[in-house]
């Protein structure tokens, strides 16, 4: 039996009026469509190029932001039908860590109440509080004199601990990473991927990672959803899309990842031109026209998620006779 | 292959209230007509310090204190700022890493484009433009001649560098320094930029100089490559000797750290600490106090580049 979902969403649907100067305002589709569930103790990632949503998803499920249509599902009750006491519980519940860990720490508060917040929020006497915030900060590699320092005495790597504490003190169920650590050197890169997958076990967590990396959630993910212009393309464990991708736009975006393919003589797929503009979709398969196979049925009729192998779909008219 | 650009014993620093701060602390580099070389590093580890410098585009109060920089058999550093005006842009062009930041916003591309044209080349303005027009077409730039009527901000951030990259091959140069040109794109977009600097040094003999921090992109795309940390090359080798055989422990905790050699799901080996260059610069090895492998000597006794084997450099006297 499959695992109950912690947190779900079905048919999610965000747009954003956009108006420029010298143009009536129009509408841009960050998502369309998307429906999604975490099992309770799952890592699932979130790829795609830049402008494809993920940021967006990520709010709606931490509750964030409202979906224009949809619903967030927590533990099988919608958002919307929450209580205010539950509506509370579901906010604590459900954390997140941002990209930038120089924007979303505020610079005026000393770390250890940048912190302890959460706790103090919750209620904890103040003496439990200290011991807290010792034992969380020694979690992520943070010594102990950081506690009264501010923001800015910190590197980026640091922050971003800062940051991943502050998501744990309040003993989160869920957490949602908007990309972690594409901000930071590679080896600092490293000891913030070994964190969350340490936290992961220590708090039994529900994690969500957004990032353009797919190596990294390759490493992390239990599953990779791929996106592409506000709808999901693919969703797959990641042993599975690097082997066998169901979807082109998965297939040329592994394909550019650089320096997997040192050995193999010349690259085959090479994604021409930019990501559409989200102001007009493309009507049909919204990657037709990157796609180096797409055929009439593709320009005129939106694909349907179809599930190939347990956990493994993909919305592509052409998947069985590409992928066999 | 006959040596383009050579940079022996180059130091550069920058006065601060605390004290001299040296960001790049000799290092010698070379590159060959046609190859491409890749500096490698972290961040403060003085990559773009040194790239800089090439055309003395150190930002006061920097100064290039000591070191030969010779590019085509001319010293750059002895020459007088006339004569290096006709390298810059000329001989010698760049790529920066934030195709926004590097465009002026308040011209339109065509005027950018046409500038070097003008300036270099002598080119009459309508010449110019139609040179433009085939420059953009060149680096992949659809329906160009409308492009050159835009503004910066018109254009997607690939397009943009795409740009750049026109602006920079403009008067057919020689070395390109490409300072992590496609840090900021979309790994579909990074490709198709790599792609294009790869053909036109096909096309051309274009060499380049690149910087990043991604080594996948190194794998792919260098012929040689130097890794940088604390101001110095640590380890300097042809790129396949340098990621298979990795022989000093900065560059093998380099790799050893990307996800891509790991077992999904295993804790990745890391280094403890972070770059601190003001500890590292202090003496004995830079990399001494993060190095898995130090001793009390590393601490203590400066470190100097040797011959491991033919054209495999190291900094670091532990290692055989």
């Amino acid at each position: 039996m499959k695992p109950h979902p912690i947190i779900s969403a079905v048919d999610l649907q965000k747009k954003f009026k956009v108006t420029t100067r010298g143009h009536s305002s129009r509408l841009l589709t960050a998502l369309d469509r998307v429906s999604l569930h975490l099992s309770t103790g799952e890592t699932l990632g979130i790829a795609g190029e830049s402008g494809c949503g993920k940021s967006t998803l990520a709010k709606i499920m931490a509750g964030l932001l409202m979906p224009d249509a949809g619903k967030v599902h927590y533990n099988g009750t919608p958002l919307s039908q929450l209580s205010q006491h539950e509506k509370t519980f579901f906010r604590r519940k459900t954390q997140m860590i941002f990209q930038d860990p120089f924007s979303s720490l505020n610079p005026r508060m000393r770390i250890a109440d940048s912190i302890s917040e959460p706790l103090k929020i919750a209620g904890m006497p103040a003496l439990l509080q200290q011991a807290e915030l010792e034992r969380i900060m020694s979690a992520v590699g943070l010594s102990k004199d950081a506690a009264n320092r501010f923001p800015d005495e910190f590197s980026g790597g640091q922050r971003q601990r800062i940051g991943i504490a502050r998501a744990l003190a309040a003993s989160p169920e869920i957490l949602i990473a908007d990309e972690p650590v594409s901000s930071l050197d590679i080896s600092i890169q490293a000891q913030i991927i070994n964190i969350l997958l340490q936290m992961k076990i220590d708090y039994s967590l529900t994690m969500m990672i957004v990032s353009h990396n797919l190596l990294i959630l390759r490493h992390i993910c239990d599953r990779i959803i791929i996106m592409y212009l506000g709808s999901i393309v693919e969703c797959g464990p990641p042993a599975e899309l690097f082997k066998v991708c169901r979807h082109p736009y998965t297939e040329a975006l592994i394909a550019s990842i650089p320096g997997l393919h040192t050995s193999t003589a010349v690259k085959i797929v090479l994604l021409q031109d930019d990501l559409p503009s989200a102001l007009s979709i493309p009507s049909g398969c919204r990657f037709h026209p990157r796609c180096r196979h797409a055929i009439d049925i593709c320009r005129h009729e939106i694909p349907d998620m179809v599930e190939y192998a347990d956990g493994h779909a993909a919305a592509c008219h052409l998947s069985n006779s590409l992928y066999g | 292959m006959t040596e383009l650009l050579s940079i022996s014993n180059l130091h550069v620093s920058f006065p601060t209230y605390e004290g001299t701060f040296n960001a790049v602390r000799g290092i010698s580099l070379s590159l060959s007509t046609g190859s491409v070389l890749a500096l490698v590093g972290e961040s403060g580890s003085g990559k773009t310090v040194t790239a800089l410098s090439i055309m003395r585009l150190v930002p006061p109060p920097g100064l290039i204190t000591s070191g030969e920089i010779v590019f085509e058999g001319q010293h750059l550093l002895n020459i007088p700022e006339v004569s290096l005006r006709s390298i810059r842009g000329r001989r010698i062009s760049m790529v920066f890493q934030e195709p926004m930041t590097s465009l002026n916003p308040v011209l339109r591309i065509a005027d950018q484009l046409c500038e070097p044209l003008i300036l270099h080349l002598g080119l009459s303005r309508s010449d110019a433009q139609e040179q433009g027009i085939k420059l953009l077409t060149n680096v992949g730039i659809p329906s160009a001649d409308d492009r050159m009527r835009d503004y910066p901000h018109q254009l997607s951030g690939g397009m943009r560098q795409r740009v750049m990259i026109a602006m920079a091959l403009a008067c057919r140069p020689s070395l390109l320094v490409a300072d992590e040109p496609t840090t900021a794109l979309d790994v579909t977009i990074q490709a198709q930029i790599l792609e294009l600097l790869d053909s036109q040094r096909r096309a051309s003999g274009l060499s380049i100089l690149l910087i990043t921090h991604d080594l996948g992109i190194v794998a792919e795309r260098a012929d040689h490559t130097a890794v940088m940390y604390a101001g110095q090359v640590v380890e300097s080798a042809p790129t396949a000797t340098l990621l298979s055989t990795p022989r000093h422990p900065y560059t093998q905790a380099l790799l050893a750290s990307l996800p891509q050699y790991a077992e999904p799901g295993k804790p990745l080996p890391t280094l403890p600490g972070q770059l601190n260059i003001r500890t590292a610069s202090a003496g004995g090895c830079s990399f001494a106090e993060r190095c898995p492998i130090a001793t009390f000597e590393c601490r203590t006794e400066t470190q100097y580049l040797r011959e491991i084997r033919p054209l495999h450099i190291i900094r670091c006297w532990k290692c055989s």
